[in-house]
């Protein structure tokens, strides 16, 4: 659900990086954080342990392009993975647009991938939201780690949906690929912002016989 | 699975069978359990007697890159119905240009060798059949998988079978290498059990006069013991505790005030008092009143004698 604001011409995504704990959520934030010019972005909001691991979220804000008349703003969230955080991932999942789902992929963490990804499931659907319907992408993180899965079974494992999304082999660590997920993500949310601006559009210019009218998708207006 | 003899006698292309069946289901799962009886039964009977199932019955983890080494080579086919997002206009993005950037930089430098471009995953999925070298005796009708298998002995590893040989069709043969007998999931790292563990505390300090609940967390979040009711919602609050009493105790060392003891947090219905020490916090809800400086004194000792339990405990929690 982004936020569009019609009287400043602004349209706000959030993303949300979420997977198993230590996979690298807050690893991609840090470098994406990095490599953004600062005037681009605000600074990383990060609650972690001394031991790197996340309390609550990270938050990244950065200022993207312009499209359709409208500057596009991104969040960054990510999750703590840490099984017993729900409440909080829940919390943050709220009005997401777009998820990173980030996997671990090193053998022993195939379960964990397994059951965050069903985790990710059942918390969109307490707000009534599907996977189906919401744009995301895979990442298979830590591919530069000699103890690693191949990349069909984690497709198999994580991708063997009627939706089949796109997936990244990343090393978070050094940065590959981080931006090539971030991207892809953002594209289809661009994408469908595009489209729902030009439906919304055609729906105002009033629908024709026998052409489909596409119904916009829920969003948050800020007059 | 208990060891009951010598394994080292057991040779290195020793084999054990399942079926397919016993395993395909269990793959999208990210791990392959044979129960113990089961796998008991599927060792060779010259073997059979040197692993007995143990009381607590933990099914028997299979290692998975042995399993899939091992499986016939369709068994990780994608559906057949699946829809790739076709997308017709590509954004210029600040992000796709330090994508760009990024690739050129990687592919620049050779030493890092594993990750690939991004795959957009239209193309149909690959699906790697394990080199076939299959072991004598089997024969490549029968649909079977082979996976090679005995349980290790040293425990407290949770690998099972090391997959030697290849699948057939139908049937998962793992070699009887002598690997692990499933021991219970979360092994409990210390061997003799503290004599003072987080549940015992958490009963003492609710004893205590003033005391309603308790918990006990890690400093890296992890709640390891607690009877705090959950509609209170004191998971966060008790998360952060162990951050605000650090950057506060590094204050007070400034001040004349002394060492830092607690931290008592004032909520309209309760207070709640953190204490901590080491590498733990100790969070006590009050039952509406104040703590006497006794129940206080007492709450930090368990603190600390808590703390020296789990001191070397801490790095065995971490990757849960």
């Amino acid at each position: 659900m982004s936020i569009i604001n019609y009287a400043s011409r602004e349209i706000q995504f959030k993303i949300v990086y979420y997977g198993p704990a230590l996979c690298g959520k807050t690893t991609n934030l840090g470098y994406i954080h990095q490599r953004i010019n600062p005037q681009n972005r605000g600074d990383l909001v990060s609650l972690a342990t001394a031991a790197d691991r996340t309390l609550f979220f990270d938050f990244l804000p950065l200022n993207a392009l312009v499209i359709k008349g409208f500057v596009t703003k991104f969040q960054l969230y990510t999750v703590p993975g840490q099984v017993i955080y729900n409440a909080t991932r829940q919390l943050v999942l709220r009005s997401v647009d777009g998820i990173v789902f980030v996997a671990d992929s090193q053998w022993e963490k195939m379960e964990e991938n397994v059951e965050s990804f069903k985790n990710l499931e059942d918390n969109l659907a307490k707000q009534n939201m599907s996977l189906d319907d919401l744009p995301y992408v895979l990442q298979y993180n830590k591919r530069d780690l000699p103890n690693v899965a191949p990349v069909n079974y984690l497709d198999y494992v994580l991708n063997n949906r009627k939706k089949r999304v796109q997936s990244f082999e990343v090393v978070s660590s050094t940065g590959q690929n981080v931006f090539a997920t971030l991207n892809a993500v953002s594209q289809i949310l661009l994408h469908k912002f595009s489209k729902q601006s030009d439906a919304n559009r055609a729906g105002a210019a009033g629908v024709k016989p026998g052409q489909t009218h596409v119904a916009p998708q829920p969003q948050r207006i800020v007059a | 699975m208990q060891v009951a003899g010598d394994v080292e006698s057991v040779p290195a292309e020793a084999k054990i069978s399942f079926q397919i069946s016993a395993i395909a289901p269990q793959l999208a799962s990210g791990k392959v359990v044979i129960p113990p009886k089961d796998f008991h039964a599927a060792l060779p009977e010259q073997y059979r007697a040197l692993f007995l199932p143990d009381a607590v019955e933990a099914p028997v983890q299979l290692s998975l890159p042995d399993v899939l080494a091992n499986l016939p080579g369709d068994s990780l086919r994608m559906r057949d119905d699946q829809e790739v997002f076709a997308q017709d206009e590509i954004f210029e993005t600040p992000f796709l240009a330090k994508a760009k950037e990024d690739a050129e930089r990687f592919t620049q430098s050779p030493e890092v060798t594993r990750p690939a471009a991004p795959r957009p995953v239209a193309e149909a999925p690959k699906v790697e059949t394990p080199k076939a070298e299959l072991p004598t005796g089997v024969k490549a009708e029968a649909p079977k998988v082979t996976v090679s298998a005995l349980p290790k002995v040293e425990p407290p590893k949770v690998e099972a079978a090391r997959v030697q040989a290849p699948a057939s069709v139908n049937h998962l043969d793992i070699s009887i290498m002598p690997t692990t007998a499933a021991p219970a999931r979360a092994a409990k790292p210390a061997e003799e059990g503290p004599k003072f563990d987080a549940k015992a505390a958490i009963a003492q300090a609710c004893a205590l006069a003033g005391v309603s609940s308790c918990s006990v967390i890690f400093t890296d979040g992890l709640i390891i013991a607690g009877n705090i009711p959950d509609d209170m919602h004191m998971e966060g609050l008790s998360a952060v505790a162990p951050t605000m009493l650090k950057k506060l105790e590094k204050h007070m060392c400034e001040t004349q005030l002394g060492p830092l003891t607690c931290l008592t947090v004032h909520g309209e219905k309760s207070p709640v008092t953190f204490f901590s020490a080491g590498n733990l916090c100790l969070t006590a809800v009050h039952n509406g009143t104040e703590l006497s400086a006794e129940s206080r004194r007492e709450l930090s000792r368990i603190t600390q004698e808590l703390s020296r339990t789990y001191s070397q405990l801490e790095a065995a929690h971490v990757n849960h």
